[in-house]
């Protein structure tokens, strides 16, 4: 082991330039790795870098110290150019303690060559066995390829403050700042607003850890970087994609958001709570989901609107009411934040898996629209969308979201606010004499509705099978029509949807297939491969319900085509598995439905987002599949 | 003087609306059933206090009961069997404007729906509830209930239920912030009325248990009460149900209890000697959630521009 | 007090007494203060436990609580009318004139035309409902509209407090000093609710059309009627408070019709007057009851209080401030001592009077009946205290003639047609602790006296009238009468019969 006191005379000119890096902090959950993970993040958003973040939670508020399950921080994929996912495996990891270490390496985010910054205090440690682990840990790194560098971070940082545990986390920001050379400036103002709340004085000495660590890495650590950064073209906002639902529900004109706490979803509601009432609007926190969604659903009858937004468990709560705004057409806007399932499955884990659930469970016939946001951006944007596509179609809007949206952060630019994204003011002026509560428009399925309040629009909504009155109506004519109606909807919205865009040639050996959270990581594969010559596309897909338009003939130009999901499927090679047994990825069901086309999947539930490096590989592996088939 | 002019009236009656108006479709419930007499008295109620047909809105989940919004000519919500309470209170939330009225059974109210019931008797929104208690499932015909007493026959406990029932007066005393409990005998529709139009004046939710017999499957559960009135225990105050005083004194078996004391209230509710009918707690000052819900209707729309502006700036990255 | 002056004589008393000249050598020296019981000492208030000073604030604080609410509701109200209106409008004119189509692709979000074909989309959804505002509707709104956002946009004080020289008032509020505070009050009042009643109309206007049911054969006229006195208690309580702050010796020279034309106006305005003992223009004259003066319209709140009356005093305070008539209140701010002893010899009684309770007029009006431990008080027990009486009275030496000599309150008993024929005299301690009997002058007397006259006014006015006696005997009904008499007559005959010399005669 290298003494950690003996100065490196290191020059600044040193530092290697990279497109690209992938930084880790992690440590004992309270030690404020994420702090230090986010207020890093900023800054590198700020000097005009592309960044994605990603958080690494453990799955309890209080997991004993210096174990492997307790390891919190984050992620930060840092790059000159936009970064859209978190990436393959990090190039430097800081880790507070070398046991939290072990669950990032579980995880595969570390490979050999991986620069490891761990707290070298522990050797001085009083009690033995952690002395004893400390050393078998490192040696273990060393052996597993990591260039493990020791850093004394407690004897450093107990020179500024007395309790470190509360400090630790601001030196590794200096450490990290000079690792990167990003200015001390902007450094010292975002710690000064974070920390003055807490008083002058704990600013002041948050100050003094950031610098400290800073110099001390200017003289003794002798791995610099620079990644060039391009400054912003447009004001950029930066957010994680819960607040990014939030916001967009606010800019969206609704004014209830009824919810249950249910993760991953709940901190989108949380934003809300604090910043709703500014815009006028209240976060109603229901006794169940189901009272949750029903709240919402009496309040959009009332005229307004309103949004109710869960996870896996929650969705399946909400289903019976789901399904009477759908058979009483009242316009609702249902947000599905998911988690790993089934039953409780992983609650702080991504995976797609609620998309049947959310498409399926129902009883009957329930057609609704379902989008789903790829980007943090469009977690804001779809909010209007979904608003407004609730009101004109009359029915339920559903949008899936994920864990990994959820929780990542990446800048985007600033969305310019306006005014035709509200809902219009209620009108309540009378009714108009002669149309009534379902008068379905017969070519298009759609209609107005009254509300309470206007005059001479008096009905009574109903779940049971109604007519256009809204008239409890069991004869089986008026059952087959207003099925046929509420249907029909559907097939309008698919009749202005436009083809989706193709990344990549029109045209190739193998097209890869993807919704939601994973567009990045599938774009990044996709781009490697063909950077390799290999004739390789992807689509990503936004509407789920209806499908968007011309999927069959854009399948037609591929020779393969495959779903790459955050979700289960079997694997063709598993025992018993044969291409009659194999159930497929839910996406690769609804396509080979839709299409008739052959679509294959590969498809994993890590409980994380799947690296580029995996797509990559797995799509070489199928064309290779293919080649030889061929 | 101010106060000495009071011709003044800010919902003046412009158009003055009919009985009729306040009558949906013809009710198809059996002859004898319960339900008419509570559909008779809310109707009266709607026309006694001219309430506009078009900012009133009678939210019922599913069964017997329930039916009760299609035979107003008010708007309605017939939904999902136990969840008319969250969606009352969804609409409720921001339009208090609207005069809301749950209508719900036995079975709606105290076991599917019974966790709803609780709580929104916790949020006290301003809303008139009726659970229509009959002991037993009608529309399904003929299964055990919450309230259904006993070792009565039913077609799931042939044999007689197994468990006794549920009291939903207790249950409501209980919740805190309950701010209005009242109970009521369908064959005496003056105290019916009565009761309605004091669960109406009442700020808050104001629930009322209707005792009424299924003429099917529970035709004779009330039979004793109905043929001897000294069963009934008509609870007097001055701020409680009132009724003209010739009516009150056809009830042998009177008690002054004021509504505010809630211990009292408990006691008399728990009584399974006599049936008490009239007021047995009322609060005024109880918080109504609507304070809550309502927040943020006054906002104008450049103020709601301004502020939505304001709340994406906050997640702008200003460079160095 | 030396004894060497001339031996005092009854003569010398008499003519003190009733002329107030003589025994010059006597004049008590400057501290004096009556020689309290230990019982009265131990019930006497803590001095200064509410200075004069303090009660200025915590009237503003009673009305800032009481208002505040209030206040912050009209705000909420006026603004809720507002975007009301403006709704209504906006919806008007987006049927009036459908949004452009770059409005409407806008309304589907920023990103949306990459996955949609807006404008295909747009032109399936169904057409909006076309009743329009009529124009009258539409120009009634607008202008209501203009008012609204008008009064919306303008910022009043808090409070206005009116008087003759300049006082700290409270926070957000305005003070204005002049020589006539009750005049100036009465014309700002004025102002304000003439000012506020096209707001009230136009806040009627934006409910009735929010509602879509203004009807013009109704509402109109009614509208054309409608003027403060007709408001909701809750708006007018919601215009900033007018504060007048006087003292009695002030409104008694100067501004005695104005404060009369005040209370009888009507007007939500606030009096305090503030006074610092009994208001005495000259020992012969009158005192100026101005609480009695007040109770007389009828009409206003009145409440009489003391510095001394902790508990009383915030009470009133606070009702008063609840009350959108006139109101008075004259609060008796002597200082230290004086005011406990001037309120509990019920020289300056404690009482309320809230028009707006129900009931009878003891209902109404409710005096405090002080503690009978003060009983043998007398407001020279008060007056003593301030040098302006010194010369009305001397120190007795203790070779004085006594024998027909009574105690004040003693003698203040007996006082009832003609005042009896011996000298009261008042128990007092000088600065060196030595006790004293001191002689008072008639007028003095006459203050006790006429202080003693008011105080029966006032606890006859708080006496309810008893009860209507029930008839003495049961009325019985006719057919027993008849019976009886008839049983009477029977007997009599029978008796006459067994009598045959009763017969005789």
């Amino acid at each position: 082991m290298q003494p950690n006191t003996v100065e490196i005379p290191v020059d600044s000119h040193q530092a290697k330039i990279v497109p690209e890096h992938i930084v880790e902090i992690v440590s004992d959950s309270g030690e404020g790795a994420q702090t230090c993970g986010q207020i890093f993040a900023d800054l590198l958003s700020r000097a005009g870098h592309g960044i994605w973040t990603v958080e690494i939670i453990p799955a309890e508020i209080e997991p004993p110290k210096r174990s492997r399950a307790g390891a919190s921080g984050n992620r930060i994929r840092i790059g000159t150019e936009k970064i859209t996912n978190a990436g393959d495996s990090a190039d430097i990891v800081v880790a507070f303690n070398e046991q939290v270490l072990y669950s990032r390496i579980d995880a595969g985010a570390l490979r050999p060559g991986t620069i490891v910054f761990v707290d070298g205090s522990w050797l001085s440690n009083s009690d033995e066995r952690i002395v004893e682990q400390y050393r078998d840990a490192i040696s273990d790194f060393r052996a597993r390829g990591y260039h493990v560098v020791p850093l004394p971070i407690v004897e450093e940082c107990l020179k500024y403050a007395d309790d470190v545990r509360k400090g630790k986390n601001i030196w590794v920001l200096g450490l990290l700042s000079a690792i990167y050379d990003l200015d001390r400036g902007p450094a010292h103002q975002i710690i000064t607003r974070r920390f003055s709340r807490k008083g002058e004085e704990t600013a002041k000495k948050n100050i003094n850890l950031f610098d400290a660590g800073y110099e001390w890495t200017l003289t003794h650590v002798e791995q610099r970087f620079r990644i060039p950064a391009k400054p912003h073209a447009q004001p950029m906002v930066v957010m994680n994609g819960n607040q990014a639902l939030a916001l967009g529900i606010m800019a969206s004109g609704i004014e209830v958001c009824s919810m249950y706490p249910i993760t991953p979803a709940t901190s989108a509601s949380h934003f809300l709570a604090s910043a709703f009432e500014q815009t006028g609007g209240i976060v109603h926190q229901a006794e169940d989901e189901i009272a949750a969604v029903g709240f919402a659903l009496g309040c959009s009858y009332a005229g307004k609107t309103a949004v109710t937004i869960t996870s896996g468990p929650g969705l399946a709560l909400k289903t019976e009411f789901l399904g009477l705004a759908v058979m009483a057409e009242i316009p609702l806007v249902c947000v599905v934040v998911q988690r790993g399932g089934p039953s409780t499955g992983l609650p702080t884990k991504v995976e797609q898996g609620d998309l049947m659930a959310a498409l399926y469970a129902s009883p009957g016939d329930s057609p609704k629209i379902i989008l789903a946001p790829a980007t943090i951006e469009e977690c804001f944007h779809f909010m209007i969308t979904a608003r407004k596509l609730a009101e004109e179609f009359r029915g339920l809007v559903m949008v899936l979201s994920d864990a990994n949206l959820a929780t990542g952060q990446q800048p985007f630019p600033e969305p310019e606010f306006d005014p035709a994204w509200l809902a219009p003011p209620l009108d309540l002026s009378p009714w108009e004499r002669g149309v009534k509560p379902f008068g379905w428009d017969e070519q298009t399925g759609l209609s107005r509705r009254p509300i309470p309040g206007q005059r001479g629009g008096e009905y009574v909504l109903t779940g049971l099978a109604h007519d256009e009155e809204s008239h409890v109506a069991y004869e089986s004519s008026i059952n087959q029509r207003a099925m046929r109606m509420r249907s029909r909807k559907l097939a309008v919205l698919q009749s202005a949807m436009k083809p989706p865009a193709i990344h990549g040639d029109p045209e190739g050996d193998l097209l890869v297939v993807g919704w939601g959270s994973t567009l990045g990581a599938i774009e990044e594969a996709v781009d490697r491969l063909r950077a390799a010559g290999l004739r390789v596309s992807s689509l990503h897909l936004r509407f789920l319900s209806p499908m968007e338009s011309g999927l069959k003939q854009i399948f037609s130009r591929f020779k393969n085509v495959m779903t790459v999901e955050v979700n289960y499927s079997d694997d063709p090679s598993d025992p018993y598995i044969t291409p009659e047994s194999r159930r497929y990825s839910p996406l690769a069901q609804l396509l080979r439905a839709h299409t008739l086309v052959d679509v294959d999947c590969w498809s994993r539930v890590p409980g994380s987002p799947i690296p580029p490096g995996a797509i990559e590989q797995q799509l070489r592996s199928k064309l290779q599949e293919a080649s030889c088939k061929a | 003087m101010q106060g000495l002019k009071k011709d003044w009236d800010i919902e003046p009656v412009q158009e003055h609306h009919e009985l009729k108006e306040y009558a949906g479709a013809l009710p198809r419930w059996c002859p004898g059933c319960g339900d008419h007499s509570a559909l008779n008295a809310v109707r009266r109620l709607c026309y006694e206090k001219q309430l506009p047909p078009e900012r009133t809105v009678i939210v019922s989940g599913i069964g017997c009961s329930s039916r009760f919004p299609h035979y107003m000519g008010t708007y309605g919500f017939h939904g999902l069997h136990g969840r008319a309470f969250p969606v009352a209170c969804g609409v409720k939330s921001r339009r208090p404007d609207l005069h809301v009225f749950v209508v719900t059974g036995d079975g709606d109210c105290c076991a599917i729906g019974a966790g709803h019931w609780v709580h929104a008797l916790r949020y006290n929104m301003d809303m008139t509830v009726l659970l229509l208690d009959n002991n037993i499932y009608g529309l399904t015909k003929n299964q055990t209930s919450p309230t259904t007493r006993l070792g009565e026959h039913t077609n799931t406990h042939p044999r007689g239920a197994v468990i006794p029932p549920l009291n939903p007066l207790t249950v409501a005393l209980g919740v805190n912030n309950v701010s209005f409990v009242a109970q009521t005998v369908d064959w005496n529709p003056a105290h019916v009325y009565a009761t309605i139009e004091a669960a109406h004046a009442h700020r808050g939710l104001s629930f009322v248990r209707i005792l009424q017999r299924c003429p099917h499957f529970s035709a004779h559960v009330f039979d004793a009460p109905l043929h001897d009135p000294s069963l009934l225990l008509l609870m007097e105050h001055e701020d409680g149900v009132r009724m003209e005083p010739d009516k009150a004194k056809r009830f042998p078996n009177r008690l002054m209890h004021d509504p505010s004391d809630l211990a009292q209230a408990r006691t008399i509710a728990s009584r399974e000697d006599v049936y008490p009918i009239g007021l047995f707690y009322r609060n005024p000052d109880a918080g109504c959630y609507d304070d809550f819900t309502s927040r943020g209707l006054a906002q104008t729309q450049a103020e709601k521009h301004a502020a939505i502006r304001a709340a994406i700036d906050k997640f702008a990255i200003r460079g160095a | 007090m030396s004894a060497t002056e001339t031996a005092v004589s009854r003569e010398h008393l008499r003519t003190f007494h009733l002329s107030g000249r003589g025994l010059d050598g006597l004049r008590p020296s400057a501290s004096l203060r009556p020689a309290l019981g230990e019982e009265i000492l131990a019930a006497l208030p803590p001095a200064d436990s509410v200075t004069p000073a303090h009660f200025l604030g915590l009237h503003a604080s009673c009305l800032a609580a009481e208002r505040a609410v209030t206040r912050t509701r009209f705000q909420l109200a006026l603004k809720q009318s507002v975007a009301h209106l403006q709704d209504l409008l906006a919806i008007d004119d987006a049927k009036r004139a459908p949004a452009p189509a770059e409005k409407a692709a806008a309304s589907l979000g920023a990103n949306a035309q990459k996955f949609l074909a807006v404008p295909r989309l747009i032109g399936a959804f169904p057409k909006p409902a076309h009743s329009l505002l009529e124009p009258a509707r539409r120009r009634r709104s607008e202008a209501a509209l203009a008012i609204l956002e008008k009064a919306l946009a303008e910022s009043a004080p808090a409070s206005w407090l009116f008087s003759t020289e300049e006082v700290d008032g409270p926070d957000g509020g305005r003070a204005v000093v002049c020589a006539d505070p009750c005049a100036g009050a009465l014309a700002l009042c004025d102002r304000q609710l003439t000012e506020i009643v096209p707001v009230l109309r136009a806040m009627r206007v934006a409910a009735l059309e929010a509602s879509c049911s203004y009807d013009s054969s109704i509402h109109d006229e009614m509208l054309e009627r409608f003027d403060w006195q007709t408001a909701d208690p809750g708006e007018i309580a919601a215009l900033p408070a007018i504060v007048v702050l006087e003292t009695p010796e002030h409104l008694a020279q100067s501004s005695l019709t104005s404060f009369s034309r005040l209370l009888r106006s009507g007007r939500p305005v606030q009096i305090l007057v503030r006074a610092s003992g009994l208001s005495i223009e000259d020992l012969s004259g009158s005192i100026a009851d101005f609480g009695t003066l007040a109770l007389a319209h009828r009409g206003p709140f009145v409440l009489q209080s003391s510095t001394a009356a902790r508990e009383h005093l915030m009470d009133g305070l606070a009702e008063m401030a609840r009350t959108l008539r006139p109101a008075v209140a004259v609060v008796n701010a002597a200082p230290g001592l004086e005011a406990a002893l001037l309120t509990f010899s019920n020289a300056f009684p404690l009482f309320r009077y809230d028009p707006d309770r129900e009931g009878g007029w003891w209902k109404r009006f409710s005096l405090v009946e002080p503690n009978p431990v003060f009983a043998s008080l007398t407001p020279l027990d008060a007056l003593i205290l301030s040098p302006r009486f010194r010369d009305q009275c001397r120190i007795l030496p203790p070779d004085a003639p006594q024998e027909d000599q009574l105690e004040l309150h003693e003698y203040l008993k007996l006082y009832k047609a003609a005042p009896p024929l011996v000298i009261p005299y008042l128990n007092a301690i000088d600065e060196t602790g030595h006790p004293h009997r001191l002689a008072v002058t008639r007028e003095l007397v006459h203050i006790c006296f006429d202080r003693s006259r008011a105080w029966e006014m006032l606890a006859a006015l708080a006496t309810p009238p008893a009860e209507p006696r029930p008839a003495a005997v049961a009325p019985v009904p006719e057919a027993s009468i008849r019976e009886e008499a008839t049983r009477l007559a029977y007997q009599q005959v029978l008796a006459l019969l067994a009598d045959p010399q009763a017969l005789a005669v």
